[in-house]
């Protein structure tokens, strides 16, 4: 299949693939983080991303305001209403687990509604807090600093909460509520605190991604819902549990896109995706097979 | 149990009985097949309606398709023509403009003659029966379906409030330009003393209203004009039933096969051989890439671009299949980059494209000759969209002339025409100064749009020719008698044996624009001669136009 492939074209692919997977990653560190605080896959998280994503565009280009405060604010406004959506999960915690799911999904309906009431009707695509100019030539293709800036917070985020998960006592207590949440809540964990604490977290994560997603890929709802199925499929290998085994995913999902769409493997139309939905499968099958050992796995 | 077991058997027998009886299907097939014939046969279910006088709610404007109790399609009618209005008292304002002038008085202007018949054409053969025409002297009456003695309701069904997918920046918009058009003739007379109004219903992009949508309108408007819905490609089991003539936007290809749907701008499939031949007998690269979006309309136009290329002796190196919703066109740009064509064709959405031009831009790289794309990349507004990058080396095609810079003097004949002017005015009449910015420019521009106020136009010179005795089969065939002059640069024609297709293609012309950069340091498009034709001896081409041939 492989058809006179350059070391440069297919360097550039796996660059290109690289950086694709990093916008999923930074769409599935907010999905792992309010699933692991209370097992609820947060579809509400596109609508989180649009949403902050609209907050940083208004603030920084309508209202002039510096990158650095629309980014804060934007971030903020992600974290208010992820605590939102974690005080809701408070009052639902009887309810099954899908229902609480399809909930969420209705708070990104409704948000994706508040955005495109406030963004124009046509496509805009947010200014990038790293710059829109400047970057480098790798073989065939060009690294932005946009992507280079993208990239590099992933990879923080994902030690970052990581270390706190594995390494601190905020993170015992988040495992243990988990693991049992009833039994945590008779040892004197803060339950509420703690739910509503990480889905905050999740939200500011969403608003983030949204934040650095959209210069790339325009901030439209429909687009960053489809950026978030990819980022759901990248986090699966971790069983939705492990913020590196998502990252992880969240690249080889964009690695197997970028080198299948890349011309060195001709699939024909629309399956183009395949490679990515092979990673997809494979991780649905390995996570629940495995899913006991990696709920273990605190990276 | 053993009465157990024979009850088992009972049941199983009878399963067996209703499956079989099932799947023989035979009876019931039988029967919707002579339901249909016999509906066929007897008269149209709206011919009792036709009657004058015979159901006063037909006749009365508001009633129209604004049933209670159904949010899934509401109609409302912007249009409605009211008393004062009702008089051609607004003449001497409509004529404060050469074009006003023109239009109201059907005096050609140099190179147009906007909404009258152009010369016959060798391609477009009269209908079957005859041509209807007009009784002079005859009193109006309620003589079909939407008619009454004082006024023609049309109807238009759009997708407005589908939020992201073209409403408010294109189906909204549409909506305005329809309305416009209806005031203008409205206040210039009217069509043979009868006003049109306008109805509208929003189906929100989704196809189930819009079949609601058209269950209201069928009964209650006499025709449909250009609208912005996916309905135009399913709809084809109920036009010739219900005879309601819909002068269509012509985005699907099934538009054209459809004897009751009268297609309004040229759709992909169209484009695609226009912009290939185009590209062929002008450009002439050795190599071409083509991207285009994984959808049947735009595979089409793929493979109808490929035979023509291909049979111009041009190699089609690289195809890419974009998805509407991809986040990054980076490794599209690297298939292209290592195909390394001369040429880019794109057959696709605007959002995949303008990611593929941000992405090539970064790479710094671009094809030696440049990109050709379809419509939706030449629509005015979208130049900030795809970037600096897009300035000078990307051509558009279009179904009808854009207006641009006076110092365009290519693009008189088909641009800056006086039918452009008069929609422009009429455009701003009607709503006002914000069609300044951003919606102006977009709906005076874009094809489809510009098809709405084009084919309304038309609706109402082919209803003028019937005169008291308007009736919907009238209508189709007159608007099938003869080729009509857009007046802002294209030609239509529907035959009557087919309105489909390549050897009776209802448009006789296109237009190729370049982006270009605007004095202000802004975006322009600049006519690009010669224009693609798809058969010089079947239209109103004018003689001094510059045009390449496509036999």
């Amino acid at each position: 299949m492989v058809i006179g492939v350059t070391a440069a074209v297919f360097e550039s692919a796996v660059i290109i693939g690289i950086f694709t997977g990093t916008i999923y990653a930074m769409m599935a560190l907010g999905i792992v983080a309010s699933f692991r605080i209370n097992r609820v896959v947060n579809l509400g998280i596109p609508g989180l991303a649009v949403f902050g994503a609209t907050v940083y565009f208004e603030m920084s280009n309508v209202w002039g305001a510096p990158v650095l405060v629309a980014l804060l604010g934007g971030v903020a406004v992600g974290a208010l209403f992820g605590a939102i959506l974690g005080l809701c999960n408070l009052k639902m915690t009887a309810w099954p687990r899908g229902f609480v799911m399809i909930f969420t999904l209705t708070a990104s309906l409704f948000l994706f509604g508040w955005s495109d009431k406030i963004l124009p009707p046509i496509q805009v695509s947010p200014a990038s807090p790293f710059g829109d100019s400047g970057g480098f030539k790798v073989a065939l293709t060009y690294v932005s600093n946009h992507q280079i800036g993208t990239f590099i917070t992933c990879i923080l985020v994902t030690l970052l909460m990581g270390f706190v998960v594995s390494k601190t006592r905020i993170g015992i207590y988040v495992r243990a509520i988990y693991d049992d949440g009833d039994s945590a809540a008779t040892l004197g964990i803060p339950l509420g605190y703690f739910v509503v604490g990480v889905w905050a977290v999740a939200g500011a994560l969403a608003a983030l991604a949204g934040i650095l997603v959209s210069p790339r890929v325009t901030l439209d709802p429909y687009l960053i819902l489809f950026v978030t199925i990819w980022a759901l499929a990248g986090s699966i290998l971790g069983g939705l549990e492990s913020f590196g085994i998502a990252f992880v995913g969240s690249i080889l999902v964009g690695l197997s896109q970028g080198i299948l769409g890349g011309g060195i493997i001709h699939l024909g139309p629309g399956l183009e995706n395949l490679g990515a939905i092979a990673v997809v499968a494979i991780a649905v099958f390995y996570a629940g097979v495995k899913r006991r050992d990696l709920a273990h796995i605190q990276t | 149990m053993a009465l157990r077991r024979r009850w088992s058997y009972v049941a199983l027998f009878s399963t067996l009985a209703m499956l079989g009886a099932a799947c023989s299907g035979g009876s019931s097939k039988e029967a919707s097949k002579k339901a249909d014939n016999t509906q066929a046969a007897s008269p149209a279910p709206n011919a009792s309606s036709s009657t004058p006088s015979a159901d006063p709610s037909a006749a009365t404007p508001t009633t129209a398709a604004a049933a209670p109790g159904s949010p899934a399609a509401t109609p409302s009618s912007p249009s409605t023509p009211a008393a004062g209005s009702s008089t051609p008292a607004n003449k001497s304002a409509a004529s404060n403009t050469p074009a006003g002038k023109q239009a109201a008085s059907n005096t050609p202007a140099p190179g147009a003659k906007p909404g009258t018949a152009a010369a016959p054409t060798p391609h477009a053969p009269g209908p079957a029966g005859a041509v209807p025409s007009a009784t002079p002297g005859k009193a109006n009456y309620a003589s079909d379906v939407g008619v009454s003695a004082d006024t023609i309701r049309i109807g238009t069904i759009n997708m407005t409030s589908a939020t992201r997918s073209l409403g408010p920046a294109l189906a909204g918009v549409q909506e305005q330009n329809l309305d416009a058009a209806v005031k203008y003739i409205n206040r210039s007379g009217g069509v043979s003393g009868r006003k049109l109004q306008l109805v509208t219903c929003d189906d929100g992009g989704d196809i189930a209203r819009g079949r609601a949508c058209y269950e209201k309108l069928k009964d209650n408007v006499f025709a449909l004009v250009p609208s912005l819905t996916w309905l135009t490609d399913v709809i084809h089991d109920r036009l010739p039933k219900d005879k309601v003539p819909w002068l269509s936007w012509g985005w699907f290809k099934s538009e054209y096969e459809d004897p009751w749907m009268f297609p309004c701008h040229a759709n992909g499939m169209r484009e695609a051989s226009q912009v290939a031949d185009w590209t062929a007998k002008v450009l002439k690269p050795a190599t071409v890439g083509i991207m285009y979006l994984n959808v049947s309309e735009d595979i089409a136009a793929k493979d109808v671009a490929t035979k023509q290329l291909k049979a111009a002796g041009i190699k089609v190196v690289e195809t890419v299949a974009q998805e509407w919703d991809s986040p990054d066109e980076s490794q599209h740009v690297l298939a292209m980059r290592t195909a390394n064509p001369d040429f880019i064709l794109s057959f696709s959405w605007p959002a995949p494209v303008a990611k593929f031009m941000h992405d090539a831009s970064t790479q710094h790289w671009q094809p030696k000759l440049g990109f050709a794309a379809n419509h939706l990349t030449g629509d005015p507004g979208y130049g900030p969209i795809f970037g600096e990058y897009i300035k000078d080396k990307t051509y558009t095609i279009t179904s009808w002339g854009v207006p641009t810079d006076p110092s365009d003097t290519d693009n008189a004949e088909g641009g800056n025409t006086a039918e452009q002017q008069l929609l422009r005015d009429e455009l701003i009449r009607t709503n006002g100064r914000e069609y300044q910015g951003f919606k102006w420019r977009y709906a005076g521009y874009h094809h489809i749009t510009q098809s709405g106020w084009v084919c309304t136009r038309i609706l109402a010179k082919a209803a003028e020719q019937m005169g008291a005795d308007l009736t919907r089969d009238g209508q189709k065939k007159v608007l099938e008698s003869k080729a009509w002059d857009s007046g802002i640069g294209s030609t239509l024609y529907w035959n009557a044996a087919d309105h489909n297709a390549n050897q009776n293609y209802s448009y006789n012309r296109e237009f190729i624009y370049k982006w270009i950069s605007a004095k202000d340091g802004g975006w322009d498009l600049k006519r690009i001669l010669p224009d693609p034709v798809f058969d010089c001896k079947s239209g109103n081409i004018p003689a001094a136009a510059k045009t390449i041939c496509n036999s």
